[in-house]
């Protein structure tokens, strides 16, 4: 009943700065976005509010602190291109694009911003795998990392904050997996999805004792989630080496995915890739800078899978 | 006019003292920011100099290797094309060639607004294949630039998805960049989308109606606002779309150099002697050493394919070198290791891969190094001892992309007029008669261009094109080029200094350079000339001798200073009487008389410097001031005493 009250009062705030705001013709839409539109508010909520407003020099893409009411309101301006931009453009690969997803049109003067709004929720095969592709990439230096430490030097506690930094990315893969748009507050969204394995990699971690038995059963859950995972979370890294045939340096391969797909660090997860018997490893001739004239060999990574 | 024997410091007088005064001078005028970003210049060893004006040297060097200069850069007559070509060229369809409309974005806002209320029009932008770089790079960008739907060949496609698409079979692809329902509320939000699709769309819009009109007036439309069948129009080009060294408009291949790299078999096997194993590549290419990966792949082809490593490579099969350089692809094969390999490894073993081959590799490494848009010396290097340079496969040398060679003045590209020679290019301007509304700012910048070329013609370089790298000049001929930038640029008050401008020149051309100096003169230019020519000094208002006759060749000793020809006869070994007056087209006249009656050497000041000297040579007027040439002459007193010569003064 509570949450109710607050949740009428935060509305019928919005009304009122909703009415002011649609008579100004330089404000094209309004959509609200955060826990107004889709989830509980409590009392130290503000509204979230995004305002397209029209293309001009004078407009500025801008944040600004509104009051209505006795509630504050955090209005974002984003003009019509930019805003376009973010729905269309791979910029949607972003957290704003999943703010803005979870957003509900409250008005707007120009239909054609209505039919983009439609468009918002779904997301295609393509951006699905890069952004599948970038999580998991993420997540593997904290995997790296949480195993060091458990077996160099057994330090629970630092394994586990490991474990827990890679927990986020890997909320991301069981999201965007899912099929579903990963948001900021993603674990509580992944736990609903595979609850078995966010409780030992996460709650578990973070409420019972730590042992060497729940560490070590952590790690394990991990291996086990990211090995089942990895043709599907680098099919992109595959595809490439199956479509080039010859092996390809670091170099070459990090080259590639920046340029075709704005994602670094594919590294780390060629390595792994190698070291799960997925794709095999070689060198190539390089030299080390602009200036060496010796010649050292490059890790490099070629296919071996079925053509 | 400084001569002299070689050697008696005419050159050091004119450019290490007087130009480099002049440059010291103009640098300490600059801000302290400024200057740190040129070079420190000494001051010269001289006591003072008096009167300078701001100097430019024009020197015989080729001063530039670098491969974005060309004559048409050098000459600005490229930045006047690039104008006349956004002015008046007619553009074309990119995809059947029909004439296109070219217009400013307010012009398309006002013929997209001019549709009935309420209709709905998609802005697109065309999207190119680039040469030698796959469809997922392309699409990645234009994802980047904010657009997820793409029409290829007439079938909406969505980016964000996977695409399917097969290279070899896709023609047409449009990005859909905005969408807007016609309104004059929405003006805002269509200027926007039209700027913004000119970016996704390099120049090009195409203009679809979705919906909202009748037939007529969709069809009316487009008549009046672009192209017929693909209804294309090109917004808002200006003379930067033509410009070969703006990245933006560069071709994407050869960064707008017009060249590109390739391998070269013998660049790359220099001693066909030499088998793989005994080092017959450049070590830059390829290294044998069995126990690398490299060494594994390659004793893996030689079993695969069969052929020995240790045969010359003159001896191998044609296939067999052919695999090597080029590749087995789409075959594959599996992996072996040399026998002679000091580690066993049987990791992978039996495994099947492919091989692209050596020279295939170093192609690839040079795309990658091109992309990056890096420079670096080694890199350049490295390349040069395995790659040749060919014509840029992707603009045929033309150094831009192939949208800005869909603009045509008189059915020719801006590429087929810098390839013109000058006298070509002069007539073919001279048949150009812009219309239409720009038509007198293009009448304009053809008159500019013709002028200028006319200058060019002036000094002999009738047979020069603006397309010829600017490297491949002669020292003559980059100098010349220089002068007449400098008569078109048409500053005043300025002082030149020049090195032996004769050299290399015909006679005939040399009466051209001699006209072209005078006419730097008669603009109000103080010219300084070394030179050994005879016809150049006749042509002198005053001639500066260091080192004359009888002075042992000791060098610097004593400036003699002359009105007009005078010192004639000991400049040039005492042939005073064969230079009838009135023998040079119009350099004789008033000078006839003084060159027979005085051929002492009396020093004469540049007070006596007179108006009427049809002649070159170091002279400015202006009026109330002070005559720089006396500062100058002083100058050359002082440096004469600074190189520690005794000195007969030049003034009397
Ligand atoms: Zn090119």
């Amino acid at each position: 009943m509570v949450h109710d009250s607050i949740q009428q009062k935060f509305m019928a705030a919005l009304d009122t700065l909703v009415d002011q705001v649609k008579v100004d013709r330089s404000v094209l839409a309004a959509l609200l976005c955060g826990s107004l539109s889709h989830d509980i508010v409590w009392t130290k909520s503000d509204i979230d509010l995004v305002l397209v407003t029209v293309d001009d020099k004078k407009v500025e893409q801008s944040d600004l602190s509104l009051y209505a009411d006795g509630v504050s309101v955090h209005a974002m301006l984003i003009p019509r291109t930019e805003f376009r931009k973010m729905v269309e453009g791979s910029v949607r690969n972003s957290f704003t694009h999943s703010f803005l997803t979870k957003g509900r049109l409250l008005y707007t003067h120009d239909p054609t911003i209505a039919d983009l709004c439609a468009t918002l929720a779904d997301s295609g095969r393509r951006d699905k795998q890069v952004q599948l592709l970038r999580a998991a990439t993420h997540a593997l230096p904290a995997i790296d990392k949480a195993h060091k430490w458990f077996v160099t030097r057994g330090d629970l506690d630092y394994t586990a904050l490991w474990i827990l930094y890679a927990a986020t990315p890997l909320a991301q893969v069981e999201v965007i997996g899912a099929g579903r748009l990963a948001d900021r507050e993603v674990i509580p969204q992944a736990m609903l999805l595979n609850p078995a394995f966010f409780k030992t990699v996460y709650t578990d971690l973070l409420n019972a004792r730590k042992t060497r038995d729940s560490v070590q059963a952590a790690l394990d859950a991990i291996d086990g989630y990211v090995a089942g995972r990895a043709p599907m979370v680098f099919e992109s890294i595959l595809d490439h080496l199956r479509d080039v045939g010859e092996a390809r340096s670091c170099r070459e391969i990090e080259d590639h995915f920046k340029r075709n797909f704005d994602i670094g660090g594919v590294t780390t997860a060629c390595e792994y890739l190698a070291d799960q018997g997925l794709i095999g490893t070689a060198s190539t001739p390089a030299r080390l800078t602009k200036k060496s004239n010796v010649e050292v060999q490059e890790l490099a990574f070629f296919y071996i899978g079925p053509s | 006019m400084v001569t002299g024997l070689s050697g008696s410091g005419k050159s050091s007088l004119a450019f290490d003292t007087i130009y480099a005064e002049g440059q010291r001078r103009y640098m300490e005028s600059l801000s302290t920011y400024a200057k740190r970003f040129v070079a420190h210049v000494t001051k010269p060893d001289v006591d003072f100099v008096f009167g300078l004006s701001p100097v430019i040297s024009i020197e015989q060097k080729t001063l530039t290797s670098n491969p974005r200069s060309t004559v048409g850069t050098m000459t600005d007559i490229a930045s006047y094309l690039n104008l006349l070509y956004a002015t008046i060229a007619q553009p074309h369809c990119p995809r059947t060639g029909e004439p296109a409309p070219s217009r400013s974005a307010s012009q398309i806002r006002e013929a997209i607004l001019s549709l009935p209320e309420g209709a709905e029009i998609a802005l697109r932008a065309p999207v190119f294949k680039v040469y030698g770089e796959e469809l997922d790079v392309i699409l990645t960008d234009v994802r980047k630039k904010g657009c997820r739907w793409l029409i290829v060949d007439g079938q909406a496609v969505d980016i964000s998805a996977e695409v399917g698409l097969d290279e070899s079979t896709v023609q047409n692809m449009d990005a859909v960049v905005d969408r807007f329902v016609v309104s004059h509320k929405h003006e805002k939000a269509i200027k926007a989308g039209i700027a913004n699709t000119l970016l996704v769309g390099d120049g090009l819009i195409q203009l679809h109606v979705v919906k909202g009109a009748s037939k007529a007036e969709t069809a009316r439309f487009y008549e009046g606002v672009c192209s017929a069948t693909h209804h294309f129009v090109y917004g808002d080009i200006g003379p930067a779309y033509f410009v070969f060294n703006d990245p933006e408009s560069a071709c994407r291949t050869c960064g707008g150099l017009g060249v590109d790299k390739l391998t070269h078999p013998e660049l790359l096997v220099p001693d066909p002697q030499r088998s793989i194993r005994g080092g017959c590549f450049v070590r830059e290419a390829f290294k044998y050493n069995p126990d690398t990966w490299d060494g594994r792949m390659m004793y893996s082809l030689s079993a695969a394919i069969d052929f020995p490593l240790d045969v010359p490579w003159k001896d191998l099969a044609e296939s067999a070198r052919h695999a090597i350089l080029y590749g087995i692809e789409p075959k594959k094969m599996p992996v072996r290791t040399p026998p002679d390999a000091k580690v066993r490894r049987d990791e992978h073993e039996g495994r099947e891969v492919g091989f692209h081959g050596i020279a295939r590799r170093i192609e690839r490494h040079y795309r990658r190094y091109r992309q990056r848009g890096e420079a670096s010396s080694r890199m350049e290097e490295w390349l040069d001892k395995v790659m040749v340079e060919r014509t840029c496969p992707d603009c045929n040398g033309a150094r831009l992309r192939a949208t800005r060679l869909l603009f045509t003045v008189a059915g020719k590209t801006i590429y087929d007029l810098g390839q013109l020679h000058f006298d070509e290019l002069h007539a073919f301007l001279g048949t150009v008669k812009p219309t239409g509304r720009s038509a007198d700012a293009g009448r304009q910048v053809v008159k500019e261009i013709r002028g200028r070329l006319e200058l060019l013609l002036g000094i002999g370089l009738d047979y020069l094109s603006l397309n010829r790298r600017a490297g491949t000049l002669s020292g003559g001929e980059s100098q010349r080029i220089r002068l007449s930038t400098q008569i078109g640029s048409g500053l005043m008050g300025m002082l030149y200094v020049l090195d032996e401008p004769s050299i290399g020149l015909h006679p005939k051309d040399n009466v051209k350079m001699i006209a072209t100096l005078e006419s730097l003169r008669d603009i109000g230019n103080t010219v300084i000339v070394v030179e050994h020519d005879e016809d150049t000094i006749r042509a002198a208002d005053h001639v500066v001798e260091i080192g004359g006759p009888g002075d042992d060749r000791r060098s610097a000793q004593v400036p003699a200073i002359a009105d007009g020809s005078v010192l004639l006869r000991q400049a040039i070994d005492c042939r005073a009487d064969e230079a009838a007056p009135g023998e040079r087209k119009g350099a004789g006249r008033s000078r006839g008389t003084r060159e027979q009656s005085e051929v002492d050497r009396r020093h004469v000041s540049a007070r006596h410097a007179r108006r009427d000297h049809r002649c070159v040579g170091i002279r400015q007027e202006h009026a109330g001031e002070r005559d720089p040439l006396q500062g100058a002459l002083e100058t050359a007193g002082r440096h004469a005493d600074a190189a520690g010569g005794s000195r007969r003064r030049g003034r009397c």
